[in-house]
């Protein structure tokens, strides 16, 4: 018997790994490649066959070598437009079914092993929520319990579970603890990033490109306010500003992002003046692997750690300073009072009358035409907004494309579109005519998911305008004037009521069902406790752990704190591996022996103390009636047996050597229960 | 380089683990670290720490702390699985040079059962041999292939387990302190035993009832079957010729000056071999090795020390 090779055919080991794999590459069905997945798929089939004896033959190494090389290729070829992580993800499971195939020593499965928890890591990159979490952690333990199987190939299932269950719960409360208490440590070097998921968000608008607007109904951040919910029309929950306009598209402008470099690198943050009231909340962000972050209007960080993790540019936008790679929170304080005075008139000026040179030549006469009835600001604002309101615009998410001078397109023949389109033409027709603007993109409304929680969703994305105009940013939102009820009610209302929309939004008709919106709503907050406390446990959260452990943090504090830990840790282990306050167990034909042995002595009223059975019988048997005597002497000589003479299996003649005892006991004192 | 770093590792361990006919494992004994698949595993769990912190991604944060704790928990298990367990070898006989010796393993728990399996090999050797620790003998026959005659010293015995997850090793090195006695290889050839020149006069008495035949040689091809030894032929014996004579010595010495035509190991070999054929044939003899000399006599004891005196033959290790 040769050490590292396992059986082939009715290995269990090998068909439980294989099965995992078949699982694991089904989760990432939408990560993989599809021929991977069959690949994995094929493993499968060919364990679940040579498991049950049905094909005895393990495919031959150079066939496989041969698959991998073809694979090899495949991976190569359809792998051009893939980023990173999935190339690799695709990669090892890939490697892990050919691996699967030739399956037959014990070092290829624990190499299996470390792929599969890779893998399933690699998950915890692409999805985090709660299910999946769940999904993964189940999974996780399976595979544990695998690879402790695999090494007690003879021991019986409810040990396998039971013992494997107990190495797991028994490193848990060290993980959470290592979970809580160790330092956070801020990223080392910029990970290739996923492609960025679906969102409503992108940092280049380009109206009329855009047929159908992805509506997705991912979470896009939570907001928990201390102060009271500023109303539906009023949350306009700034992202970015775009700034930049080649005719076609709007994204940020090139001179902003370099100023902003610039002023990063010298650590000139702004510093809005604010005033009226403000509203207090903390934002829990999904990952977008952007920097930009949201807030209500004009908004300052509310806690010394956000102060230090955001930047407030000097367009009046919060930014994070590291890409949001994972959920991120943050306190600020917005002031929806505040007047936002250009932080730089000249440049903003400079920046925001930007047009390009030529196109759209309808919307440039019309926007002279209007700028000579309407020579003030405000009034020409005024006359902007009366256009879309009076010339029969309306708002739809499945516009036509308007590839050529989309404004003209837009403001002359179609006139249907969404927020893009309208915040688009209006910042351009005041560029046209001499007033600073910009696009800005963010979301609007959200959805409240109890007294203080908003929940924005990737189809509340919103875009409007902002114009200088007295040395102030105003806020234009073209949309209500044209669609009211997508600010009023929030997009999802808006589009469940308008007639394109029926039938076609994942959210209709379902909503109706009270149980259903009771559930809904049960699992937003669900989502929103796991997004804040588990997956956006920060730094920021240790702190305030230490700090209602500690009262304040103190070096002291902090290294008694640590080497508490360690204690607490050793402590534990102890707890685990020293075994001298549990019983030592007792075989169970002595515990049968015992009992009887009680029974007799509460009969006679005698009391065995620490004789041997020899000894106790020799002791007494002069006291005992004949039978019973006979009966122990029995007992004692199987006991013996058992006990010295290494006879196993022995239990159910001990058992039947009691039953004589206690048939004697009753023979002779009827009345006694024994 | 290497043989210096082991013979010096071999010199500690002989200060720390005498040898002992049975040892129990506890932190004296025993070497803790993790293995092979150990170690990827760390790096793996390595990998995703930095995975974790660069994408700030807490649920792969928590899966490398986990799996920290996991081989830290496997450590403890893992140890205290093999403390107490009790090794026992037992005497090994003698064996013919170029036969497997077989060393007897047992292996008992002290209060708690033991899980999983162990691996015991040679020190130093490459051969590997499974025990499953959940069987209910726990007894392990280690082979020693042999070569030469003389005493030999078994090396250590290598006892490696690493249950439950196979991320910790736990290792240690034996020494049973057992000496294994190895007999000349049997080498079949004709050899006369000398006339035995009775010095007392009480030898020729126990001559009656001896067999009629002169002496054993192997058969060869083309003699007559008439005088095979169909008997032992019939036990599974090598086929050989009775060679029967006029003047029937049938008690004598066996000589190793008769056979100085042969180098002395092919001597010793040839003497070894008519050893077990007499003493299967019950015959009476002696034998004489230079100034050793055993006089004749029947009987396994008497067997074994003929072959112990062949075994030591001119070597310095004689004990």
């Amino acid at each position: 018997m040769m050490a590292p090779s396992l059986p082939v055919a009715g290995n269990r080991d090998s068909l439980l790994i294989s099965l995992f794999f078949l699982v694991l590459s089904l989760s990432l069905f939408g990560q993989i490649h599809l021929w991977v997945l069959l690949l994995c798929i094929c493993a499968a089939v060919v364990r679940i066959c040579l498991y049950s004896g049905l094909y005895n033959h393990m495919p031959g190494r150079r066939m496989v070598n041969l698959l991998a090389l073809l694979a090899g290729v495949a991976l190569v070829t359809t792998s051009n437009n893939v980023d990173f992580l999935r190339v690799m993800v695709n990669l090892l499971l890939m490697a892990s079914s050919l691996k699967l195939m030739l399956l037959s020593k014990r070092r290829d499965f624990f190499q299996l092993f470390i792929c599969g928890i890779f893998l399933l890591a690699c998950g915890f990159i692409f999805y985090q929520s709660l299910g999946r979490t769940l999904f993964c952690a189940a999974m996780f333990i399976v595979l544990l319990f695998i690879l402790f199987s695999a090494h007690n190939p003879s021991a019986g299932f409810a040990f396998r579970r039971n013992k494997s269950a107990i190495l797991m719960l028994q490193a848990l409360p060290i993980a959470l603890m290592l979970f809580v208490f160790m330092p956070r440590i801020p990223p080392l070097w910029k990970m290739p990033e996923g492609k960025s998921t679906e969102t409503g968000l992108t940092d280049k608008i380009t109206p009329g490109d855009i047929a159908n607007l992805a509506q997705s109904e991912d979470l896009a951040f939570s907001a928990t306010f201390t102060t009271a919910l500023p109303a539906q029309q009023s949350r306009y929950w700034r992202a970015m500003t775009l700034e930049y306009f080649d005719g076609k598209s709007w994204s940020a402008s090139e001179t902003r992002l370099y100023a902003q470099v610039q002023l990063q690198q010298m650590r000139r943050e702004f510093y809005p003046a604010v005033s009226g009231e403000a509203l207090r909340y903390e934002v829990v962000t999904e990952p977008t692997q952007k920097t930009w972050l949201y807030a209500l209007d004009t908004a300052v960080p509310d806690s010394a750690a956000s102060g230090q993790a955001l930047w407030q540019g000097w367009n009046y936008q919060l930014s994070a300073l590291q890409p949001v790679y994972s959920r991120f929170a943050y306190q600020v304080a917005s002031y929806p009072q505040t007047q936002r005075v250009s932080s730089n008139l000249a440049l903003d000026k400079a920046i925001n009358t930007q047009v390009p040179e030529r196109g759209n030549p309808q919307t440039r006469e019309w926007v002279n035409s209007l700028r000579q009835q309407h020579p003030w600001d405000n009034d020409f604002a005024v006359a902007l907004m009366d256009y879309f309101a009076d010339e029969g615009f309306e708002y739809t998410l499945t516009p036509p494309a308007m590839l050529v001078d989309p404004v003209d397109r837009f403001m002359f023949d179609a006139k249907v579109g969404f927020c893009a389109h309208y915040a688009s033409a209006m910042s351009y027709a005041f560029r046209l005519a001499g007033i600073p603007a910009r696009v800005v993109s963010g979301y609007q409304g959200g959805t409240p998911i109890n007294d203080n929680t908003i929940n924005v969703y990737q189809y509340d994305a919103h875009a409007w305008v902002e114009a200088l105009i007295d040395g102030y940013w105003r806020t234009f939102d073209p949309t209500t004037v044209v669609a009211p009820s997508r600010i009023l009610e929030g997009f999802e209302h808006a589009a469940r009521f308008s007639n394109e929309m029926q039938g076609e939004h994942p959210l209709n008709g379902i909503n109706q069902w009270q149980v259903f919106e009771y559930f809904r709503i049960l699992n937003a907050r669900m989502d929103y406790l796991w997004n804040r406390w588990v997956l956006g446990f920060d730094n920021n959260d240790q702190t305030d752990v230490f700090k209602r452990l500690l009262g304040d943090i103190s070096t002291l504090k902090m290294s008694i704190l640590s080497f508490g830990l360690f204690a607490l840790t050793a402590l534990l282990l102890t707890l685990y591996f020293v075994p001298s306050w549990r019983r030592k167990a007792i075989s169970k034909h002595q515990k049968r022996y015992l009992t009887t042995i009680e029974s007799i002595e509460k009969q006679f009223n005698i009391r065995r103390d620490n004789r041997s059975p020899r000894q106790f019988y020799e002791h007494y048997k002069a006291i005992f009636p004949p039978r019973l005597s006979q009966a122990l002497l029995a007992l004692t000589q199987e006991y013996e047996a058992i006990e010295y003479g290494g006879h196993s299996q022995g239990v159910e003649k001990i058992n039947q050597r009691c039953r004589l005892v206690y048939q004697a006991l009753r023979d002779t004192y009827p009345r006694s229960r024994c | 380089m290497k043989a210096a770093f082991e013979s010096l590792s071999l010199k500690w361990l002989a200060s720390r683990m005498p040898p002992e006919p049975s040892h129990r494992l506890s932190h004296g004994n025993i070497f803790i670290f993790p293995g092979v698949f150990g170690v990827f595993y760390l790096v793996m769990t390595l990998c995703l720490f930095l995975l974790a912190i660069n994408y700030q991604n807490n649920l792969l944060l928590f899966l490398s702390q986990f799996l920290i704790s996991l081989i830290l928990i496997a450590l403890f298990s893992a140890y205290k699985n093999v403390a107490g367990m009790l090794l026992t070898a037992y005497e090994v006989k003698p064996v013919f040079a170029g036969e497997n010796s077989y060393l007897e393993i047992r292996i008992e728990e002290n209060d708690k059962p033991l899980h999983g399996q162990i691996e015991i090999k040679w020190y130093g050797d490459k051969n590997r041999h499974m025990l499953d620790l959940e069987m209910e003998k726990k007894l392990h026959h280690l082979p020693f292939p042999t070569a030469s005659r003389g005493f030999h010293r078994l090396p250590r015995v290598t006892v490696t387990c690493s249950w439950p997850l196979g991320l910790i090793k736990c290792w240690t090195h034996l020494d049973f302190g057992h000496k294994l006695l190895v007999y000349p290889a049997q080498k079949a050839e004709q050899i006369l035993l000398a006339e035995w020149h009775s010095e007392n006069g009480k030898g020729r008495k126990n001559q009656s009832g001896t067999d009629d035949f002169y002496a054993l040689y192997p058969w060869q091809a083309g003699e007559s079957l008439s005088r095979v030894a169909w008997k032992r032929v019939a036990k599974g014996d090598d086929w050989l010729n009775k060679v029967f004579t006029e003047q029937q010595a049938t008690s004598g010495y066996l000589d190793i000056d008769s056979v100085s035509n042969l180098d002395t190991e092919t001597a010793l070999s040839v003497l070894c071999w008519q050893i077990v054929q007499l003493s299967a044939a019950g015959s009476e003899y002696g034998l004489k090795l230079g100034n050793v000399i055993i006089p004749p006599s029947v009987g396994p004891a008497h067997r074994s020390t003929c072959l112990k005196a062949l075994a030591l033959y001119q070597r310095g290790d004689a004990l």
